[in-house]
């Protein structure tokens, strides 16, 4: 069967040549499987981020080759592999255009792998399909539909974000910290749709977080990463086995914020 | 107050600046990008008309020339900018430069055509119209079409995502869009009004001139802002309405001005205090509707308590 993410042999270097070089991936191979719900951890710098955005394509690598869905995307800019891709950052403010509508949004993210021309921007029939939709999140956005996104607060637009990432059925899901700028209560709720929706959908999904207690609890698989290497793979038994204890022990991890 | 006739010349005067207010809105406002080839791009719509016009075209077909003109001189900064990453504020400084010399060659190196001796849009709606009125309202039909063109397509599923450009780049390109088309169409559309604006300003003035560019930028800039101030930001076709009554608010306050004793040759520090003063107000009036959302909360507040 077909893998749908295939990264072979990536490096990043970043700043090549200069006093500042910094190998942000070094060598790094990964293969998800169809389904595959990885939670990835590791220690600030350790290249989390730069994985990310080397598979989304915000810059292009210095060694390497990915494959998304059997497609070659390795020199495809990141906006043509948007159509296998959802994302959601860290930042509530980066998913969204805050001065138009929860509906215009939304109608920008679903018409991604339709052609946009000059037909309605949105219709009547997806204002109406729009509003049952987002009723899931449980929110009360459906009730805001023609209110601006700066006017939501930093939960909701998360929110609003990981719906906009999914409403064209991506491929690929890639999260970076997504509920880390949340209050807990939000991060969790925000969480748990993520949980639901992967489960739902049944795309692939990569999801950075700093809190191990997420990484071990959600998804079927988690890696952990060190200067821009995957040094621990695990799942089955063996995730099921490991807690979050073991893994300090392990890795001597020295970031606070990933034992809240 | 000036008398009736500077007043209908200042409205009539300002439904042609509306249009260029409206480019600028699109670069300003919805791309967030400062862009100055207005100043050269206006000046290459009326060039193209003049030259047109000259050679005996029907007078409103030139009108699209003066709008192709000024597309292309905005898709020479767009090119810059994006493809060559050069800062938007300097890609259109350069452009700006440029196109001085690219004028003066369409122009056919004179740096003035009279347009007296040739048929005009103006003419025309002389000759069709009570000549009192005729003017503005042939200027407000333009206008309108404009307005009606340019909601429409702000509402289409390429306008949309024209309109989240300026907000987030990320978004756009996370929804499969490239930021760098949309810049480019953009600047091209923002520029191609300039240029349609420059067309009817020559055909009004009845001549094209090299160096009636400068300041024009400043000018549509000071109309935006004066729109929304003035009129409110509240939805899209607002925003699009308030920047056309911002000219035309703004060729009042100049003819008073003028009423008022003040030299032509002041007129470009009149311009750059109404902005610095609408921009002033742009930013307080922010904060007027913080405060005031202030009170109204307090006030609910004591009010629960």
């Amino acid at each position: 069967m077909e893998k749908l993410l295939q990264i072979h042999n990536i490096t990043k270097i970043f700043g090549e040549g200069t006093i500042n070089e910094k190998v942000a991936i070094d060598n790094l191979s990964l293969t998800l499987e169809d389904g595959d719900f990885v939670t990835v951890i590791g220690n600030n710098g350790a290249g989390k981020s730069t994985l990310m955005n080397s598979i989304a394509g915000a810059f292009s690598l210095d060694k390497g080759q990915i494959i998304i869905d059997g497609e070659d995307v390795t020199r495809l800019p990141e906006y043509k592999r948007a159509k296998y891709i959802g994302r959601v950052f860290q930042d509530p403010l980066k998913g969204t255009a805050f001065d138009m509508t929860i509906e215009e949004n939304l109608a920008i993210a679903a018409a991604k792998c339709k052609s946009r021309g000059l037909q309605r921007g949105i219709s009547k029939a997806e204002k109406k399909e729009f509003r049952e939709k987002l009723a899931v999140l449980n929110m009360g956005l459906e009730d805001k539909m023609t209110q601006k996104v700066k006017l939501l607060s930093g939960g909701q637009r998360q929110a609003l974000t990981l719906f906009m990432a999914l409403i064209a059925e991506p491929k690929l899901l890639l999260l970076d910290e997504h509920t880390a700028a949340l209050d807990p209560a939000t991060a969790k709720k925000v969480l748990e749709l993520t949980d639901e929706f992967a489960k739902r959908d049944g795309m692939c999904t990569l999801m950075i977080t700093h809190n191990m207690h997420d990484a071990l609890k959600y998804g079927n698989r988690t890696i952990l990463m060190q200067n821009g290497k995957i040094m621990m793979d695990i799942k089955g038994t063996e995730r099921a086995d490991m807690t979050v204890e073991k893994l300090i022990a392990r890795f001597s991890i020295d970031n606070d914020r990933m034992l809240l | 107050m000036m008398t009736l006739t500077a007043l209908l010349g200042a409205i009539e005067l300002g439904t042609i600046y509306a249009i260029l207010a409206l480019g600028v809105f699109i670069s300003f406002r919805t791309l967030n990008m400062p862009d100055l080839t207005v100043d050269g791009s206006i000046v290459t719509g009326m060039a193209v008309t003049a030259v047109l016009c000259v050679a005996g075209i029907n007078p409103f077909i030139t009108l699209i020339g003066g709008f192709i003109g000024g597309a292309c001189a905005g898709l020479a900064t767009g090119f810059l900018n994006t493809k060559l990453k050069i800062q938007p504020i300097l890609a259109g400084i350069l452009v700006m430069l440029a196109t001085y010399s690219i004028n003066l060659r369409i122009m056919g190196k004179t740096p003035n055509i009279p347009l007296t001796k040739v048929d005009t849009i103006y003419k025309v709606a002389d000759r069709l119209l009570p000549p009192k009125y005729a003017g503005i309202i042939l200027g407000a039909i333009i206008l309108a079409v404009v307005i009606i063109l340019l909601y429409l397509f702000l509402q289409t599923r390429l306008g949309f995502v024209f309109r989240a450009t300026g907000d987030n780049e990320d978004m756009v390109r996370a929804a499969g869009v490239s930021g760098d088309h949309m810049k480019l169409l953009g600047l091209a559309l923002s520029n191609g009004l300039v240029g349609l604006a420059g067309g009817m300003l020559a055909q009004n003035q009845a001549f094209a001139d090299i160096n009636s560019g400068t300041g024009m930028m400043v000018i549509g800039l000071a109309s935006v802002i004066l729109g929304e101030v003035v009129f409110g930001t509240s939805c899209l076709l607002r925003r699009l309405i308030a920047a056309s009554l911002g000219a035309v608010l703004y060729r009042i306050i100049i003819s008073q001005a003028l009423y008022l004793g003040m030299g032509s040759s002041d007129l470009k520090l009149v311009s750059a205090v109404i902005v610095a003063m609408a921009l002033y107000l742009g930013i307080l009036g922010e904060r007027g509707a913080k405060i005031r959302k202030k009170r109204t909360k307090n006030g609910k507040a004591a009010s629960n308590s």
